[in-house]
C-alpha cells in the first residue's frame, strides 16, 4: 500500500479525463507517477497484465460499460515480465494479473507481491463452480486465505502436421533421422523444463534436480536442438514456420495456435505423447500495490462467470475452471478435454519452478536460466 | 566576451544539467549495483567483484560475448565499406537529394518489421531462394540462409548502413571538393583520389563511424535472436535476461560495463592501428591540413 | 559508371526489404510466402478496428512529439551556448551531450531503469519521453556541431558592431544559420522515438507504445498486419520529412531574399 499524499481531487480528475481518448490516456499515464487512493466501488481504471487474449477485451465488454470500467491492459510476454517489474522501487500501478500455477509460492511467500482476496467479493468463486482441483487448494490457497483465483488452464504438448507426418507416440519420435531440420523448440523455458526432466527420466523429481541430474537432462536435451530448425521466440514464430510448412512438429507448445495454422491450410494436430503434456493453470491476483482493488475484484467475479469462461475458452482453445462452463462449450472445444476425468489429469500435481534459493547441491532457479541460456547458445 | 561566456554557459545549464541527471547519474548508479548482490529477485547493496568474476570465468559469457563483438566488427566493416561509395557518390559527384531521402527512410522504416522481412527473404520458401532457382543456381532451397552467422550479417547491415552512410557522409563533406577535383585532373583514378586525398583527411570520421556501427550492432540483441538462431544469442541478450528474468540486476550491470570496457578496447587498437598504417596522422599535422584548406 | 551501379546496387540492397514490407501489407493471406495469390486491403481496414492498436499508436505519437520538443528546445540552447562557450565550455558540453551516442541503447535502457528504481519513480510515459531525450539530444548536438563549425563567429559580432540590436542579430544572423538543421534534428528525433524499441522495452512500465505493441502482436501471430502498420508510419515518417524540407527551403527562400533586400 503506498503512502496516501495524493489529494482524492486529483484521483476524481484523472478519472473524469479518461472519456477524452488520447489527450486524456496521457494525462492519466502522467497521473500515474503519483499514488492515488484506493477507490471504494467498482468503476473506474483497471490496470490489468495478462497474456494476450486473456484479458477478457470482447467478453466483458457490457460489464464494462454497465460499471463504467475501463481496462487497460499491459501483455505478458513471459510470466518473468510481471515479477520483474515488483523488482523496480516503486512497483506498478497494477491493479490486477495474472500468473503461472508453479510461481506461486515465489509470489506469496517469498518474493511478497500478492495481496489476500476477499472472497466475499467473488460470489463466484464457489465449490458450486469450481471443478473442485481448483477450489481452495494449497497452490492459491494458504492457512485460510486465497491469494490466487485459479481462471483459466490448458496443456503445452507436442503439435504436428498431420498430413506430413505419423502421430508421435513419444517426444523421441522427433528424432528420427527424416526429421531432421523440421522440428521447432519454443523459446519457453519454464514450458520446456518439466519435459526435459522427464525425457532424463527425474520427471518425478522436478523441479528439485541436483545440479549433476540438471546437466545430465540438458545434455541429452540437446540432440533435440541438433534435430530443430529453430528456437523460437514467440508462438508466431512457431505458427509462421509451421504454416510455411518449413517445420513439421514442435516439441512443446501451446495448442493455442492450432486454429490459426489449420486456417492457412496446414492440418496441425496435438499429440500427447507418452511423457504427457505439461499443465498449467493461470490464476488473477490481485498486487499488493493495485489500487482499484474494488473492481480487481469485481473484475475477478466476471471472469468466473460460466458464460464468460467458456466464451474465453472457445476464443483462445483453453480449458475453463468452471465446470458450469463445460456444457456451455461448442461441440468442438468440449472435445478436446474429456473433462470428466479432470481428476486423473490434475493426479500427478502441477509442475513447480526450481527453488529460487537452493541448498547445496539442488539446481535453483538460476542454475536453470543458465542451462537454458547454454542451450540455446549451442554450448 | 566575459559576459558572452556567461550568456553561453547559461544556455547550456538545462542541456547539460538533463544529462547529468539522466545520463551521468543513471551510469554512475548502474556502476555501482555492478558491485551489490542480488538473491531472490530481491537487491542488495554490497561491495563484492563477483558479479565481474563469475562473469568472465562463464564459458557461456565467454562464447557470447565473442560471438557479439565478431557481429559488430562483420557489420561495421561492412557497412562502413558499402557506406563509401555511397558517401563518395553524394558529396562528390552528385548532390542527388532523393537518394540521400531514400537512405533516410530506410534508417526511419519500422526496426521489429524490418528484421521480419529478412526473415521473409532468406527462408526456405523466401524470395533469395526462389531468385537463385529461377536462375538456375541452385536446384533446391536453401534452408541455411536463414538462422546462420550469414543472416545475422546481412540483417545488421541492412539495420545499420543507413546510419553509417550519414555518419560517413558527414566525415566526407568536411574535404573540400576542390582537392578531390585537383587530384582528379591529376589524373588519379576515383579510388586513387579516394585513397589519396578522402580517406587520409576523413579517416577520424570514418574511424567514428566504424565505432558507433560496432557498438549499435555487438549491442543489438533482438536481431541476432530472432535471424540467428544459436549463433544469435549475445551478450546483450544475457543483459537482457539478467533485468527481465532473472532479476540479478547486478550480474547484468557488471556484465554492461565488461562490454562497455571491451567497446572502449577495440577503439584504442582501431585507432592505434590507424595510426601505424599512416592513415591518421599526429594532432599537429591534421589541424595544419585544415587550415591549408 | 562503375561508382553509379555499385550505389544503385546498394540501394537495391536498401530497398528491396522494404518494399516486400509494402508488397506483403496487401496480402489478401496471412502468410508471407511466395507465391503472392492474391491482394486485399484487410489488413488496413484491421487497423483501423483494432482499439489497442490505435491507443499505442496514440502513445507512441504523443511520446514522440514530446520527444522532439524537448530535445528542440534543450537542443536550440545549447546550441546558442556552443557559438558563446570557450574551448572548455564546449568540452563539457562534448563529453556530456555528445559521448552518450557511442552507449547502446540497452545501455542507456538498464541504467535508467536502474535509476528510476532507486529513486522511485514510477515508470510511465514520462520515464520513456526523458530516455528518448538522452538517446535524440547527443544525434542532434552532432549534427549541430557540424553545422557551427562553418559559423564564424565575427558574423554576430560584426552585425552587433554595425548596431543592430541583439535580438535583430538573432533574427538575421544566427536563427537562419541554425534554425534549418534544429528543425530537422526535431524531425528526426520524432522518428527516432516513434520506433525506438529497446530502450522502450526496459523504461516503459505497464505502457505499450506502438513497438511495443508490435512485438506483443508478434508473440501470439505474425500476420501481414504489421506490415500494413509499418506501411502507414513510413508513409508517415515521409510526409513529417517532406513538410519540415518544404518549411525549411520556405525559411531559407525568405531568408535569402530579404537579405537580398536588405
Amino acid at each position: 500500500m503506498g503512502p496516501k499524499y495524493a489529494t482524492p481531487n486529483f484521483s476524481e480528475a484523472r478519472r473524469a479525463l479518461l472519456i477524452g481518448g488520447a489527450a486524456a490516456g496521457l494525462t492519466v499515464s502522467f497521473g500515474r507517477l503519483f499514488f492515488t487512493p484506493a477507490s471504494a466501488a467498482t468503476g473506474g481504471t483497471l490496470q490489468v497484465m495478462a497474456w494476450e487474449g486473456y484479458d477478457l477485451t470482447n467478453e466483458l465488454k457490457t460489464w464494462r460499460e454497465e460499471n463504467g470500467v475501463t481496462v487497460e491492459t499491459t501483455s505478458i510476454a513471459s510470466q518473468d515480465d510481471v515479477h520483474t517489474k515488483f523488482i523496480v522501487g516503486n512497483p506498478p500501478p497494477l491493479d490486477l494479473a495474472e500468473y503461472n500455477q508453479a510461481y506461486s509460492e515465489l509470489y506469496i511467500d517469498q518474493i511478497k507481491i500478492v495481496s489476500p482476496l476477499d472472497v466475499s467479493k467473488i460470489p463466484n468463486y464457489n465449490a458450486d463452480n469450481l471443478f473442485s482441483v481448483f477450489f481452495d487448494k494449497p497452490t492459491w490457497f494458504k492457512d485460510g486465505t486465497l491469494y490466487g483465483s485459479p481462471y483459466i488452464w490448458g496443456f503445452n504438448t507436442l503439435l504436428y502436421n498431420s498430413a506430413e507426418m505419423e502421430e508421435p507416440k513419444s517426444y523421441k519420435d522427433l528424432l528420427k533421422p527424416e526429421l531432421k531440420g523440421k522440428i521447432a523448440i519454443m523459446d519457453d523455458a519454464t514450458g520446456n523444463w518439466p519435459l526435459i526432466a522427464r525425457l532424463a527420466g527425474f520427471g518425478e523429481k522436478y523441479p528439485a534436480l541436483t545440479k549433476d541430474e540438471l546437466k545430465t537432462a540438458f545434455d541429452s536435451f540437446v540432440a533435440f536442438r541438433d534435430q530443430a530448425r529453430l528456437i523460437a521466440i514467440n508462438q508466431g514464430d512457431v505458427a509462421n514456420f509451421i504454416a510455411s510448412k518449413e517445420v513439421l512438429a514442435v516439441v512443446v507448445a501451446d495448442p493455442q495456435i492450432i486454429q490459426q495454422v489449420t486456417a492457412q491450410g496446414v492440418p496441425l494436430k496435438m499429440a500427447v505423447p507418452e511423457e504427457g503434456p505439461v499443465l498449467w493453470v493461470d490464476a488473477w491476483f490481485i498486487p499488493v500495490s493495485a489500487d482499484n482493488v474494488e473492481t480487481a475484484h469485481a473484475f475477478i467475479n466476471q471472469s468466473l462467470d460460466p458464460q464468460v469462461q467458456a466464451n474465453v475458452c472457445m476464443s483462445i482453445h483453453q480449458a475453463p475452471v468452471s465446470k458450469k462452463a463445460v456444457e456451455l462449450l461448442d461441440e468442438a472445444a468440449r472435445q478436446r478435454i474429456d473433462y470428466s476425468k479432470i481428476d486423473q489429469i490434475f493426479s500427478a500435481g502441477l509442475p513447480g519452478i526450481p527453488p529460487v534459493e537452493a541448498e547445496s547441491e539442488v539446481a535453483s532457479y538460476d542454475d536453470w536460466i543458465q542451462a537454458w541460456q547454454q542451450f540455446k547458445a549451442g554450448m | 566576451m566575459v559576459s558572452s561566456q556567461k550568456t553561453g554557459g547559461f544556455l547550456a545549464a538545462p542541456a547539460v544539467t538533463y544529462m547529468v541527471i539522466f545520463f551521468v547519474a543513471p551510469s554512475l548508479l548502474l556502476f555501482s549495483y555492478s558491485f551489490w548482490t542480488a538473491s531472490s529477485f530481491r537487491i542488495v547493496p554490497d561491495f563484492v567483484l563477483t558479479n565481474y568474476l563469475s562473469s568472465i570465468q562463464s564459458l557461456l559469457f565467454l562464447k557470447v560475448t565473442l560471438n557479439a563483438l565478431l557481429i559488430g566488427l562483420v557489420t561495421a566493416t561492412v557497412s562502413v565499406l558499402l557506406s563509401l561509395p555511397i558517401a563518395y557518390y553524394l558529396t562528390y559527384v552528385t548532390r542527388s537529394k532523393l537518394i540521400f531521402y531514400l537512405i533516410l527512410i530506410t534508417w526511419f522504416s519500422s526496426y521489429l518489421v524490418r528484421i521480419y522481412a529478412w526473415r521473409t527473404l532468406l527462408g526456405t520458401n523466401g524470395l533469395l531462394n526462389a531468385a537463385l532457382l529461377q536462375l538456375g543456381i541452385i536446384s533446391t532451397p536453401i534452408e541455411a540462409f536463414l538462422f546462420s552467422p550469414f543472416a545475422v550479417g546481412v540483417t545488421l547491415v541492412h539495420i545499420y548502413l543507413p546510419f553509417a552512410v550519414l555518419m560517413v557522409i558527414s566525415a566526407m563533406s568536411e574535404i573540400k571538393k576542390e582537392l578531390i577535383e585537383a587530384s582528379r585532373d591529376l589524373g588519379t583514378s576515383p579510388i586513387g583520389a579516394f585513397m589519396r586525398v578522402v580517406a587520409p583527411n576523413a579517416a577520424q570520421g570514418l574511424i567514428g563511424a566504424f565505432m558507433l556501427t560496432f557498438i549499435l550492432a555487438a549491442s543489438d540483441y533482438v536481431t541476432p535472436q530472432m535471424v540467428g538462431g544459436s549463433s544469435g544469442q549475445t551478450t546483450g541478450l544475457l543483459i537482457a535476461d539478467q533485468f527481465r528474468k532473472t532479476g540479478n540486476w547486478p550480474l547484468g550491470a557488471a556484465q554492461a560495463f565488461i562490454m562497455f570496457a571491451l567497446s572502449i578496447l577495440i577503439y584504442l587498437i582501431i585507432t592505434a592501428l590507424a595510426r601505424a598504417s599512416g592513415l591518421t596522422r599526429s594532432r599537429k599535422s591534421t589541424t595544419i591540413l585544415t587550415q591549408d584548406k | 559508371m562503375i561508382l553509379r551501379i555499385t550505389v544503385y546496387l546498394i540501394l537495391a540492397f536498401l530497398l528491396i526489404p522494404l518494399a516486400l514490407i509494402v508488397l506483403f501489407s496487401f496480402n489478401a493471406s496471412p502468410s508471407f510466402t511466395f507465391p503472392i495469390t492474391g491482394y486485399s486491403m484487410r489488413w488496413y481496414a484491421q487497423i483501423f478496428s483494432d482499439p489497442q492498436l490505435g491507443s499505442a499508436l496514440w502513445k507512441s505519437f504523443w511520446i514522440a512529439t514530446l520527444t522532439a520538443i524537448i530535445t528542440f528546445l534543450l537542443g536550440a540552447a545549447a546550441s546558442l551556448a556552443w557559438l558563446r562557450l570557450g574551448r572548455k565550455g564546449r568540452t563539457v558540453l562534448e563529453i556530456l551531450c555528445i559521448t552518450p551516442i557511442a552507449l547502446p541503447g540497452l545501455f542507456l535502457g538498464v541504467s535508467l531503469l536502474v535509476l528510476a528504481s532507486q529513486v522511485g519513480v514510477q515508470l510511465s510515459m514520462i520515464t520513456i519521453v526523458l530516455s528518448h531525450v538522452v538517446l535524440a539530444l547527443p544525434m542532434l548536438m552532432i549534427a549541430m556541431r557540424a553545422r557551427l563549425a562553418l559559423f564564424d563567429p565575427n558574423l554576430e559580432e560584426a552585425s552587433r558592431d554595425l548596431g543592430a540590436s541583439q535580438v535583430l542579430t538573432f533574427r538575421r544572423v544566427t536563427l537562419p544559420l541554425i534554425a534549418p538543421t534544429l528543425i530537422s534534428c526535431a524531425v528526426l528525433s520524432f522518428a527516432l522515438s516513434f520506433d525506438e524499441f529497446v530502450v522502450t522495452a526496459f523504461v516503459s512500465g505497464t505502457e505499450t507504445t506502438l513497438p511495443m505493441y508490435i512485438w506483443s502482436m508478434m508473440r501470439r501471430t505474425v500476420t501481414p498486419l504489421i506490415n500494413a502498420i509499418s506501411t502507414l508510419a513510413m508513409v508517415f515518417t515521409i510526409a513529417i520529412i517532406s513538410i519540415a524540407l518544404a518549411i525549411a527551403a520556405m525559411k531559407r527562400a525568405t531568408n535569402l531574399s530579404s537579405r537580398d533586400v536588405a
